[in-house]
């Protein structure tokens, strides 16, 4: 029987799917087409049947699963889905909707969950795929097989792969199932409590992030921060230290007890390099320390080290990017 | 508050330890080592809190934590117990390490249908996001497909109003409200305040106290193995900026960054 790698879409602007979704169809195509098997996007959420099939033929995949309405159950329509069809591997964006179906549906199945990888890559001769994933605050990296259960299932965080287009591609094949309903209780979610101040970036899919520490000084301090963010289109985090003084909430908290985040560019300012904060972004493609001492431990660990005022610093470097 | 028939309410709380990244010497570390210090999982940490303050709010609220571990290594209850936790339980299995996620989800799940026989009915089970070793959040939304209830995750703080547990939650750009009914299994994060610590006298009873064990000598294989391990490379070689100027300094920052490609 082929092997069937399935990938999963999240919903993205204008009845389309996100970005990130598609771009992780690019590395399977490719590992689809080493295997001799298929790619299929599957779409849980419904959808327009020819836009779907447009665009998910044009990313890569031969086949789009389109379910025909809105699955409430996620977990359970996956895990149904998959007992009839039998993909070997099913991958997702990391993203806060599948790490929380995706786990259920896995223990719905019994097979494993290789969370928040930074890679993944086939071993034919084990058959099976070697995910790579972070672990211990961020300080290793793990490598995680499934070698018996079925299907082998993973997230991967996005900003990985990039979407790749291909030219002249055919629509995909649509198959519209039925999802299956679960009987899992429901959670209601209502009242949603927009903070103003706050951007909308998840920081975990962020690609660039500016954080700041005890050197930020206070609430007002994080303004060149977010002004610097702004400017390169990117998120801003924070050490603990700032949140537990009340400059910035909770939720850009980064390190052991926050997020861990591994964008590809990381600028730190006025963070002294707690390893409780390390651990939490050392995944980072690029890492960027501001900070008016020169001994700080964060300069171990930066592969530039700015000695300065991130008062004026940070100002100076918006309008170098602003200028160009 | 207490249910209908007058009984208390139970939360379960599922703890654990990982490795305490500050204590240990600087370098990031690894997984636990025999000699390396330890802190309960400060996620689980956020968990009892959020218990602990539906009790503040309710005394008819019971809290049992309960851990997966080898028979006897009950440190991370002895912790939970000298915080918040009114009693603890131990699932004890041969060899904790070999598990993974969902099997220890699947331990937890027979432990607590086992600790329903002498407490009463598990109306909330409560447990950290993720632990800062294993970092996948997993067990939480498997343990509530294995009990069949709702999940509720990215908790900051709960609140109980007679079957219904109401939990603030992080969402893209601010909170939100989620609601379940009872019972149902939510996930906490960091809230923004401190968790309770333990006093001298919560501390010295619960290092007294005897922690009844759960055995379950033949839990369910992994599914998940781990290959390999390597740390995450430290960066050497790296280049110090510090210009006779910040306007200097922003400028050759820029010029390296937009050069290597980053930017």
């Amino acid at each position: 029987m082929k092997k069937d790698i399935w990938v999963l879409m999240e919903p993205g602007q204008a009845d389309g799917y996100r970005e990130s979704s598609l771009a992780l169809l690019h590395p399977c195509r490719a590992l689809a087409d080493t295997l001799g098997g298929t790619l299929t996007a599957v779409a849980l959420f419904g959808g327009d049947v020819a836009k779907g099939a447009a665009i998910a033929g044009a990313y890569g995949a031969d086949r789009l699963l389109l379910a025909d309405r809105e699955a409430l159950d996620p977990a359970a329509a996956l895990a149904s889905l998959a007992e009839k069809e039998h993909p070997w591997a099913i991958l997702a964006v990391s993203a806060c909707e599948t790490r929380e179906y995706l786990p259920r549906a896995c223990a719905r199945m019994g097979t494993g969950f290789a969370a928040d990888c930074s890679g993944f890559a086939l071993d034919a001769k084990a058959d099976c795929l070697v995910w790579t994933r972070p672990a211990f605050g961020g300080s290793v990296l793990c490598d995680v097989v499934c070698p018996v259960r079925r299907p082998q299932i993973g997230t991967v965080r996005s900003g990985i792969y990039q979407q790749r287009s291909i030219p002249r591609a055919l629509p995909a094949a649509v198959s519209r199932f039925t999802p299956a309903q679960g009987d899992s209780p429901r959670v209601r979610v209502f009242r949603l409590l927009r903070n103003l101040a706050e951007d909308g970036i998840d920081l975990e899919n962020a690609d660039i992030i500016v954080a700041g520490g005890k050197g930020v000084g206070g609430a007002q301090g994080f303004r060149p921060l977010r002004e610097l963010a702004a400017a390169l289109g990117g998120a801003v985090g924070a050490s603990r230290s700032a949140v537990d003084r009340g400059w910035i909430s909770g939720s850009h908290q980064i390190g052991q007890t926050g997020h861990t985040v591994a964008p590809k560019l990381y600028i730190a300012c006025g963070i002294s390099g707690a390893i409780q904060h390390l651990t939490g972004m050392l995944g980072s493609g690029t890492i960027v320390a501001v900070n008016v001492d020169p001994n700080a431990a964060i300069f171990q660990y930066s592969d530039y080290s700015v000695v300065g005022d991130l008062f004026e610093v940070l100002p100076a470097l918006t309008r170098e990017i602003l200028r160009h | 508050m207490r249910t209908e028939d007058g009984r208390n309410r139970n939360i379960i709380v599922c703890v654990k330890l990982v490795p305490d990244f500050g204590k240990n010497d600087r370098e990031p570390c690894g997984p636990a080592m025999k000699s390396q210090a330890v802190q309960l999982n400060p996620f689980d940490g956020y968990a009892l809190e959020a218990a602990a303050r539906l009790r503040d709010a309710d005394e008819g609220v019971r809290i049992i934590a309960l851990s997966v571990g080898r028979s006897g290594e009950d440190e991370a209850l002895r912790r939970a117990l000298s915080i918040a936790a009114d009693h603890a339980l131990l699932a004890a299995v041969p060899n904790p390490d070999a598990l993974d996620a969902l099997s220890v989800s699947r331990v937890l799940a027979a432990a607590i249908r086992r600790l329903e026989e002498t407490f009463g009915t598990a109306d909330l089970i409560f447990c950290g996001r993720q632990s800062t070793d294993g970092q996948s959040a997993q067990v939480g939304p498997q343990l509530a497909q294995c009990l069949h209830c709702a999940f509720i995750g990215r908790g900051l703080e709960a609140a109980l109003n007679k079957n219904t547990l109401r939990v603030k939650q992080e969402a893209r750009g601010g909170t939100q409200i989620a609601a379940a009914e009872l019972p149902c299994v939510a996930a906490f994060t960091s809230p923004g305040w401190s968790p309770r610590l333990p006093t001298i006298k919560s501390s010295v009873l619960a290092s007294a106290a005897v922690i009844p064990t759960l055995e379950f000598p033949q839990p369910p294989p992994p599914a998940l193995m781990v290959r390999a391990m390597r740390p995450v490379p430290k960066r050497s070689g790296g280049i110090t900026i510090r210009e006779r100027d910040a306007e200097n300094s922003a400028r050759r920052l820029f010029r390296l960054l937009s050069s290597s490609g980053v930017l």
